[in-house]
């Protein structure tokens, strides 16, 4: 009996390379020389905010306090979310095209990256 | 037969809350991002019993350990739900066609996992953003959904061999098959 090789097959390799091919090609994508851009706040699925320079956003929801979104015009990170698991922080900064969600206060930080390129053709 | 059915199950059930209380307290490096290893039981349950038990060892997971961790009927609570209880569907399916290996079977499930999980999360949110995230969920699934397959490829032939009494009275035709393979 050989455990080893039905454990793997030859075409689960496949479904390795397609899962990297596909992240490659996203991540090439969202990082390409764009490096500025503006950052969109989201509650409930509603834009609330639209971060363009250097700022410092406090969100509040009914007057309390949730979270410190700080944008240094390249990048942006959460601060101070008062969400139990802290997801929203622990993302750290993100920069064009990043997304930042928080998904207990229903906030999302979308940085809406603006490519150098104005066109791409073939 | 059916009493020792029910006995396997919640044992699955409760090894499979067990480690999913313990990896919490391992920290992810990574955020969004989750080490996934109580799936395990789940893939051992399909691969020894079949799909219909897999998916009452998904199912009892979720919900009895929503509320040992206390996230019984929240977002992460219907997140995890719809989650594997679809990666239960496909993996089953997955191995049921026989074309993958465990590692193979377990992937799928752990891509369909973040998936669905995204999906829930998009709806409540209220927001598709959450799908910018899910290719670095993916990615991040993959050592977890490596572990798992190579732990349950690992334990399987084990089990087998000491407790093949349990077997003999509770595997169906369609994974007497499939274990004799392994």
């Amino acid at each position: 009996m050989n455990g080893q090789s039905k454990i793997f097959r030859i075409s689960d390799l496949f479904i390795v390379v397609a899962i990297i091919v596909v992240f490659l090609a996203f991540w090439f994508l969202t990082h390409q020389s764009s490096l500025t851009g503006y950052v969109e706040v989201y509650k409930d699925g509603r834009l609330i905010a639209v971060l363009k320079q250097d700022i410092r956003y406090e969100l509040k929801n009914d007057g309390k306090h949730i979270m410190d979104i700080v944008f240094d015009g390249k990048r942006v990170h959460v601060e101070n979310s008062d969400c139990p698991l802290k997801i929203c922080e622990k993302t750290g900064k993100v920069g064009p095209n990043g997304v930042i969600v928080c998904i207990p206060n229903k906030v999302v930080v979308k940085f809406i990256g603006k490519s150098d390129v104005d066109v791409m053709t073939w | 037969m059916r009493s020792k059915k029910i006995a396997l199950n919640s044992l699955f059930i409760s090894l499979g809350i067990a480690i999913y209380v313990l990896e919490s307290f391992v920290p992810f490096p990574f955020p969004n991002g989750k080490w996934g290893f109580s799936n395990f039981v789940v893939l051992l349950s399909i691969v020894l019993f079949g799909a219909k038990d897999g998916l009452i060892v998904a199912i009892g997971k979720s919900f009895v350990g929503s509320l040992v961790t206390g996230h019984f009927l929240d977002v992460a609570f219907f997140m995890s739900v719809f989650g594997s209880i679809s990666a239960a569907f496909i993996e089953s399916a997955a191995f049921k066609v026989r074309i993958f290996g465990l590692i193979g079977v377990s992937i799928l499930g752990s891509v369909t996992n973040n998936v669905v999980q995204t999906l829930v999360g998009s709806v409540f949110v209220g927001s598709k953003a959450l799908f910018w995230i899910l290719p670095y969920m993916i990615i991040l699934g993959l050592p977890g959904a490596f572990a798992n397959a190579y732990i349950a490829g690992k334990v399987i032939p084990r089990v087998q061999k000491n407790y093949i009494g349990i077997f003999i009275s509770t595997q169906t035709e369609d994974s007497k098959d499939t274990v004799r393979k392994l």
